[in-house]
């Protein structure tokens, strides 16, 4: 009978919170943020990101601070996209000697105007294997990147970068079509992707002509006795767009760190702002209930926290302690519960000279009994929107410790986002895709919650006034 | 003692322990209550009636404290019992009160069967719930409402409807004792006629024993079997609603003044009357009687010495000089 009760009064509330636009509008938000956090990582393109957000070899195929690949608007400029391409021919060979050669050959359709950052070839081997790194063109051209001797421990991972090792086999690819410009060339400077991907004429140096159409990237390999091999072989295109919302500086794509985000935002927000106002209001009824020097201490106690800098004090704590998210949440809590204290201790003080608070007495309540199942009651709904409504201050107070670089460095956050953002001069290199996401999506998570408690608040508030 | 008291008061003396002082709020009460009898308290405000009746249930409000004095009930002192022997034994199972603003007694955020369920499991061992809602289903229809209310939240209910569940809550315990601070004062006269009936209803088929505490002397004559008048924390005359209310007169001054002050149908009144000045200070109250101030018959014995409550005849005690008739009162 009970959960029918229950179920009956969710019911109400629902009826009544479905007129609230704005309510619905939050709750909408949040659970769109509550399926991202708690599924997004898996759809996102870097499923381990969560623990490699600061692993530099786990991003080292990314493209560095490309912009995101919707800035290809159809009437501009195309940048290569980042791809990822592991489906390839694979050709084996028995030569004399009881060797073997295996060729893997990578289909790139490339239509782009702009080359991409990086192609990078990736595999794992094991032995002695001589093995040929090769480009076919669309012209019919073939650019040999690279061709080297390896010795490899068993199952160990290796990578070519055309960027990295590619120039001087350009220049001499260029050298045989046209001898003066390739003599001009300079293996320092010269961009290798943007050489690899041009028509050959004069100028292609300055101002490149792309060369649209089908590219095949050939990795030949050579296996001298039975236990040298070659696996997983892939090329990846670091793009000169990648991703849905680009990446930084660090190569990291934005956009997953923005979904991994969610989960801790979440955390952050909902959890400290349950123990604040948990606490805050315990306390609060329990000064008012009880009265005397249990009312004085909670009070000095209350004032002592409210007129503590918070800022100061932090940079302070973590100057001398290393700060994990779960101290950061403590020390939130510790300052936050202030918020929800005073309301609650002055409904308190009016509720505790209630007459069904004496008439309760009377029937021989104990006085926890009259606290947690008279007094608690009744502030309970006002609770509630205090703590949808704290929630956004908690998120913004993350994002603001971590800008200040206080955070836990182990986690990742939004505000942590940001303040590599800042740190590593997004503003001033113009890389907005990496400041406005975390920004728009703190904000984002704020309003839900700001939505939701406003709807709350118009809910609960009247029934309070309703005795 | 006997038997047939369920209730009897000794000396009970309960102060409030304040900044300005300490207030002498009831100063030596002394009365009984017999088995299957209503007796009335009427007084003005401030004389200490509801506080009397919270000290019954030994609960008096901080910084209110008792000090002295024996309250028996069934036999039983409950001035010096444990908080946790008081609410097992005591409160609401041998003596329940209906507060004075009842309808504010219910707790808005339960239904009417979780206060009262709430109530039984506290008090009634073994607890079976089909033992409690059959008590619930008894009392509700013993005060005339069907049992749908028990569905209901308090303010889902009117006035007369909260009280009545008030009432039925009172009695569901069976309890020895039962005070009713002003269960009438915030209805209208129907519900209030409704109600009394209600209570004089019960009072016959159950045979209940009630405090009634009002400062309507209408409704006091129509449900008390005694009176008690208070004054300033005193008792100062005790009596049968006929030795109150009768032909003859009551014999303290007070209760006179009071009885005149009360409005009545049939004789024309151009102004009510009423009684000068206001009760006294009770941190420093007067030497001597505490109403001699506003009293139109004191004299000098009255504003030195202070009567005691007297036997004046069967059933009649009163604290004055004048009605006992004292020799130096009658000199002077």
């Amino acid at each position: 009978m009970n959960i029918r009760e229950t179920l009956a009064g969710f019911g109400e509330f629902w009826n009544e919170f479905r007129k609230s636009t704005l309510g619905l509008v939050g709750l909408g938000i949040l659970v769109l943020f509550l399926l991202f956090g708690t599924f997004g990582q898996y759809l996102t393109p870097f499923p381990g990101a969560t623990e490699n957000w600061r692993n530099i070899d786990f991003w080292q195929d990314n493209a560095q601070a490309a912009p995101p690949v919707w800035t290809n608007v159809p009437w501009g400029t195309q940048a290569a996209a980042s791809a990822f391409l592991s489906d390839a021919k694979v050709e084996v060979q028995e030569l004399d000697g009881g060797v073997k050669q295996a060729t893997w050959s990578f289909a790139y359709p490339y239509q782009a105007d702009q080359a991409p950052r990086d192609v990078i070839f990736a595999f794992t081997g094991t032995g002695q294997v001589p093995v040929i790194l090769s480009v076919t063109r669309p012209d019919g051209k073939t650019v040999e990147i690279s061709r080297q001797q390896l010795d490899l421990a068993e199952g160990e991972l290796q990578r070519v970068s055309v960027t990295n090792s590619g120039a001087q086999s350009l220049i001499e690819f260029i050298r045989s079509s046209d001898e003066a410009l390739a003599s001009k060339l300079v293996a320092d400077v010269v961009k290798p992707t943007r050489l690899l991907f041009a028509k050959i004429d004069p100028q292609m140096a300055e101002t490149p002509v792309s060369l649209k159409g089908s590219y095949t990237f050939t990795l030949t390999a050579l296996y001298l006795n039975e236990t040298s091999k070659v696996e997983d072989p892939s090329v990846r295109i670091s793009g000169a767009v990648s991703g849905l919302l680009g990446t930084d500086i660090s190569k990291r794509d934005i956009y997953t760190g923005i979904v991994i985000g969610i989960r801790w935002a979440l955390i952050i927000g909902l959890v400290t702002s349950l123990i604040t106002v948990l606490i805050g209001v315990l306390l609060g009824v329990l000064a008012a209930y009880f009265g005397g020097p249990v009312d004085w201490v909670i009070n000095r106690v209350y004032e002592y926290f409210y007129l503590m800098p918070v800022i100061p004090f932090l940079v302070v704590i973590s100057a001398i302690f290393k700060i994990t998210i779960w101290a950061l949440i403590g020390l939130i809590v510790l300052f936050f519960w202030t918020g929800a204290f005073k309301p609650v201790y002055g409904m308190a003080l009016q509720l505790k000279e209630e007459v069904f608070v004496e008439a309760s007495r009377a029937l021989g309540s104990s006085r926890w009994r009259i606290i947690l199942k008279h007094i608690f009651p009744m502030v309970l709904p006002y609770s509630f929107a205090v703590m949808a409504l704290s929630v956004p201050g908690v998120i913004v107070y993350e994002a603001t410790v971590s800008i200040l670089g206080l955070g836990d460095p182990n986690i990742v956050t939004w505000g942590g986002i940001l303040q590599a953002a800042f740190g590593q001069g997004a503003v001033i290199n113009n890389l907005w895709w990496w400041v406005v996401p975390p920004g728009l999506m703190i904000a984002l998570m704020g309003m839900a919650f700001v939505f939701l408690g406003t709807a709350l608040d118009k809910i609960l508030q009247p029934k309070l006034k309703t005795r | 003692m006997t038997n047939t008291n369920v209730l009897e008061v000794k000396n009970l003396k309960l102060h409030y322990f304040t900044g300005q002082g300490v207030v002498r709020a009831l100063d030596g009460l002394t009365f009984e209550v017999a088995r299957g009898e209503t007796l009335g308290l009427v007084g003005e405000s401030g004389c200490g009636k509801t506080t009397t009746g919270v000290a019954l249930l030994n609960m008096p409000s901080p910084p209110g404290r008792i000090v002295e004095g024996q309250i028996f009930v069934d036999g039983v002192d409950i001035v010096g019992l444990s908080p946790r022997k008081l609410r097992r034994e005591i409160r609401w199972t041998k003596v329940a009160m209906v507060f004075q603003g009842a309808m504010n007694c219910l707790t808005p955020v339960y239904t009417i069967r979780q206060l009262m369920d709430e109530t039984y499991r506290e008090h009634v061992d073994p607890y079976t719930k089909a033992a409690s809602e059959a008590a619930m289903k008894k009392y509700v229809a013993m005060v005339g409402l069907p049992d749908h209310i028990l569905d209901r939240y308090p303010h889902e209910l009117s006035g007369g409807m909260k009280q009545r569940v008030v009432i039925a809550m009172a009695l569901f315990l069976e309890p020895s004792l039962i005070i009713m601070d002003e269960p009438t004062t915030a209805l209208d006269v129907i519900v209030q006629a409704q109600i009394l009936n209600l209570i004089k209803g019960l009072k016959k088929d159950l045979g209940l024993s009630y405090i009634f505490i009002t400062h309507d002397l209408a409704t006091e004559a129509e449900v008390a079997d005694r009176i008690m008048v208070m004054y300033a924390g005193k008792a100062v005359e005790i009596g049968t609603n006929q030795q109150i209310f009768g032909t003859q007169g009551p014999a303290h001054p007070y209760t006179a003044k009071l009885l005149a002050a009360t409005p009545r149908l049939h004789v024309k009144v151009d102004e009510l009357a009423f009684i000068p000045g206001s009760p006294p200070d009770l941190i420093n109250p007067p030497a001597g009687c505490r109403f001699a101030p506003r009293c139109p018959f004191a004299k000098d014995k009255c504003l030195t010495a202070e009567p005691a409550l007297t036997a004046l005849g069967p059933q009649h005690q009163v604290a004055c000089w004048k009605a006992m008739k004292d020799v130096d009162y009658e000199r002077q």
